[in-house]
């Protein structure tokens, strides 16, 4: 397959420039002045970028970021043994893990449900500032980040299986009883959230003049 | 056919469609996959279904406590959050390591076919878009590693082992992940 721009090389055009706009269903570079059009090829309905996708962007990023603070601080697991609870949060249950000298474990838990969360909302406050400004990374730098959060996203998630897991196996009445905490809602929300966040962010905008 | 990057919005021209991998040239996302081929993307995606049921259906994990034997089915994992008042995580569990790798795959066999056979199938056009949007959505590969920490959490505490559901899963995954390898839209929306 050849590939080669309609620009020089030094200066891509781009669908905007070209007055064409994008197919994302069978690609085809519709010809159109307006920023809507239907495509001639599939007939699917087309927008030039995703609709208020930088204020949709803000909005979901910084209700996950609210979110995330419920969902540090109240527990997501409660373990009940003759009665007696032990609530644990995100952070506790990662502390418990290195107290139990299960440092492997630790480490995967740790990133999972600590590190994704807040890489992948500062990312997306990163990208939302720098959107069309001179930044410390370039334009394809920062693509390369926004695929890296796509890519990361769901693995925030583990949490909130592990929660599951171990409620729906770990009961035993009142000998021994695991339940998930109001954490767990806040925490899985603010993954569905960010995952929503990065879905609304139209990369190009990155690369748009102006 | 002249196209654009989803990712860049550069204007680029294809010559022919021969199946080889393209990256943009300017943001080098890789706009086109590697070996496409929907026949074994129909063959994956049907195989990978039926793990689906004995995935869910069989227990992924077995425990003993004091005696007591006890297993744990998806289902039942989450009709305990939602018993525990926790409903909306019960939800987000079952969609996302459930319902969403079942319309994702069937889905996928469905357009598989749709693109292999001579006519079109109804309501193609629509299943595609949702095909696009399971595969962000789908956690079965989240779901096997959560069940792998919860093992090592639990092994100084209890007898436990790995139930037949646990393997049914790991099938299930596998072949998903080939099916959606092979699988690519555009071959789709180029029989039109
Ligand atoms: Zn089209
Ligand atoms: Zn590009």
């Amino acid at each position: 397959m050849k590939v080669d721009s309609s620009g020089s090389k030094d200066k891509w055009v781009n669908d905007i420039e070209f007055g064409g706009l994008l197919c994302t269903d069978c690609k085809t570079l519709i010809i159109s002045a307006s920023d809507e059009a239907d495509c001639p090829e599939c007939g699917s309905h087309n927008i030039r970028r995703k609709k208020n996708s930088l204020s949709r962007t803000w909005a979901l990023t910084l209700a996950s970021l609210f979110l995330y603070i419920p969902a540090n601080i109240l527990p997501i697991m409660d373990v009940q043994i003759m009665g007696q609870s032990s609530k644990s949060t995100i952070l506790g249950g990662v502390i418990e893990l290195f107290n139990y000298e299960m440092y492997f474990i630790c480490i995967v838990v740790f990133v999972a449900s600590f590190v994704v969360p807040v890489f992948k909302i500062c990312s997306l406050m990163y990208l939302l500032i720098t959107v069309n400004r001179k930044s410390l990374l370039n334009n394809k730098q920062k693509t390369k980040l926004f695929s890296l959060v796509e890519l990361i996203g769901k693995w925030s998630m583990l949490d909130v299986y592990v929660v599951a897991v171990m409620a729906g196996l770990i009961n035993l009445g009142f000998l021994l009883k695991t339940t998930g905490g109001y954490g767990l809602i806040f925490f899985a929300s603010v993954v569905v959230l960010t995952m929503l966040a990065s879905h609304s962010f139209d990369t190009r905008l990155i690369w748009d003049e102006g | 056919m002249k196209t654009a990057c989803h990712a860049c919005g550069v204007v680029l021209s294809i010559e022919d469609d021969n199946g080889y991998k393209m990256v943009c040239p300017q943001c080098s996302t890789v706009l086109y996959g590697r070996n496409i081929n929907m026949f074994y993307a129909l063959m994956f995606s049907i195989t990978s279904l039926l793990f689906m049921l004995p995935a869910m259906l069989f227990p992924f994990l077995e425990i003993q406590i004091q005696g007591n034997r006890i297993s744990a089915t998806l289902f039942e994992s989450a009709k305990v959050l939602n018993d525990d008042g926790l409903r909306l995580a019960a939800l987000i569990v079952i969609c996302t390591a459930f319902l969403f790798p079942l319309i994702y795959m069937t889905f996928t066999a469905y357009l598989s076919f749709d693109s292999i056979v001579e006519f079109t199938m109804p309501l193609s056009d629509q299943t595609a878009k949702v095909v696009e949007s399971m595969k962000h959505w789908q956690m079965i590969d989240v779901f096997i590693i959560g069940i792998l920490v919860s093992v090592v959490k639990l092994v100084g505490m209890a007898d436990i082992s790995l139930g037949t559901g646990f393997y049914m899963l790991g099938c299930e995954c596998f072949f998903m992940i080939l099916a959606g390898s092979y699988y690519e839209s555009r071959q789709f929306w180029f029989k039109r």
